[in-house]
């Protein structure tokens, strides 16, 4: 695949070797482009990259580290998890951010990789309890992918963080981690939350942990259509057979996500 | 305003433009969309475009309330710019399903750029087949719903196959579609909503 930026025609090998340029612009977009075409070959390059020294922002920060521990993620190869893993104690919490998502991304890629990140669990969960600034919602949601059930008694005072976002992640860390409807429920809560941008927060979220007793309140709840429809999606794949024939299943949870789909028809 | 008299339409318009609080415009589209008006309905079609959900909303709905009159002003004030207006606005016409919609619901159903829109479109075309019945519209229809069911994006080919579910048993192309595509979709849930059209009488 190439992309015409400039004079230059971008292809797998162009972006590798530009991950060294002397234009640190050019390295930071090269960590970006391999990602973004899932450039599997890239990962040694991008690991060099996440030890990147040259690219400084004026406050310390490590803008090139950034786009490789994204890139990694998008990638979804286990062999860049201990890389990962070291980048959870860099300065940047940007770097820490983008590594506690990449390693969360790399355990959905396969059942094998899953494990391979349990190994991140220690680090992840020491994050929770340091004197630093930390990217919790990232690490929450990490936590809650690993089903890490040893970090339990540390999510569990994050429900009661003063600011929603973070709480809401520790909720579906600890749906994640339990299956409790308690944690499903107190994102349906959000879903009346005054601020739109929260309300799309806890749609999103409850699409993503397949939370089927919200479906209802999904479709009804006040924002566009779209994340609704999304959202509505997600459940579905959580309950639906891999044959897609929802008849398959006990008549009353058909019936339920044929109603899910007839009110996903409401929403186009 | 402490007045309980029925107030004149231009005072409904005037106090739109003038609201000075998103409550006071939800209120002020309310009031204008009440009085089920044929002369509110380019007044209402403004306020598809204001950015404010809930007064579009309900702005929607009495356009909506109107019905075929409100099709040619919704056709020619159709807003190319914004293109959640515009999305209300093809939510109208799709609701409404008037034949004379069918050929800015298929232009926007194959070539808008705000996928938005393009469902919206797409669902209407299904409406349009249900309310008129005409052999030869459906099977125009038809051709787009075909070539929208190749679409690269999952949310387009749900769209289509829930407008094919619309079209009355006797089109028996319809079912042939949708029996035709099950085999090569790969989206789950599209699946499951092929296979529930299919599972209809």
């Amino acid at each position: 695949m190439t992309d015409p930026v400039g004079d230059v025609v971008w292809t797998p090998e162009t972006a590798i070797a530009l991950l060294r340029s002397e234009d640190l612009s050019q390295r930071y977009y090269a960590a970006w482009w391999l990602g973004k075409m899932r450039v599997h070959s890239a990962v040694p390059a991008l690991l060099v990259a996440l030890q990147d020294e040259a690219d400084r922002t004026e406050l310390g920060g490590y803008p090139l580290r950034r786009n490789a521990a994204r890139a990694l993620g998008k990638l979804g190869d286990s062999s860049a998890l201990p890389a990962l893993q070291e980048a959870l104690h860099c300065q940047d919490f940007y770097v820490r951010e983008a590594a506690a998502q990449a390693i969360e991304e790399i355990a959905q890629s396969s059942p094998t990789a899953h494990r391979c990140a349990q190994d991140c669990i220690p680090a992840l969960t020491r994050l929770l309890n340091s004197s630093q600034t930390q990217p919790y919602e990232a690490i929450l949601e990490a936590l809650g992918q690993l089903r890490a059930t040893s970090a339990q008694a540390m999510i569990a005072p994050f429900l009661h963080h003063h600011l929603p976002r973070i709480r809401m992640a520790g909720a579906r860390a600890m749906y994640g981690l339990t299956g409790d409807p308690q944690y499903g429920e107190l994102l349906v809560r959000e879903l009346h939350n005054p601020d739109v941008n929260l309300r799309r927060v806890a749609l999103t979220d409850l699409g993503k942990i397949g939370y089927l007793p919200a479906a209802q309140a999904i479709a009804q709840c006040q924002v566009e259509n779209s994340f609704k429809l999304f959202a509505l999606k997600s459940i579905l794949e959580h309950h639906l057979p891999a044959s897609g024939i929802a008849l398959e299943l006990d008549p009353q949870l058909c019936q339920t996500l044929q109603e899910i789909m007839l009110a996903m028809d409401e929403l186009l | 305003m402490i007045t309980m008299e029925r107030q004149s339409l231009a005072d409904l318009i005037t106090a739109i433009e003038q609201a000075s609080s998103p409550n006071q415009l939800i209120q002020a589209v309310q009031a204008l969309a009440d009085q089920r008006s044929a002369e509110a309905i380019p007044q209402l079609i403004k306020v598809l475009g204001y950015n404010n959900p809930t007064a579009a909303v309900l702005a929607m709905r009495g356009l909506i309330a109107l019905g075929s009159t409100a099709v040619p002003d919704l056709l020619a004030l159709m807003d190319d710019y914004n293109y959640s207006a515009r999305a209300y606005t093809v939510r109208a016409l799709a609701t409404i399903a008037d034949a004379r919609a069918l050929d800015c619901l298929t232009s926007c159903a194959l070539k808008d750029f705000a996928p938005s829109v393009r469902r919206a479109a797409i669902k209407g075309l299904g409406c349009i087949v249900k309310k008129s019945g005409d052999r030869s519209l459906c099977l125009a229809i038809l051709d787009t719903l075909q070539l929208i069911l190749k679409d690269e994006d999952w949310s387009m080919r749900y769209a289509a196959i829930a407008s094919l579910s619309y079209f009355p048993a006797h089109i028996l192309e319809s079912r042939q579609i949708l029996q035709a595509v099950l085999q090569g979709e790969s989206d789950l849930v599209v699946k499951a909503r092929l296979h529930l059209a299919l599972q209809q009488p």
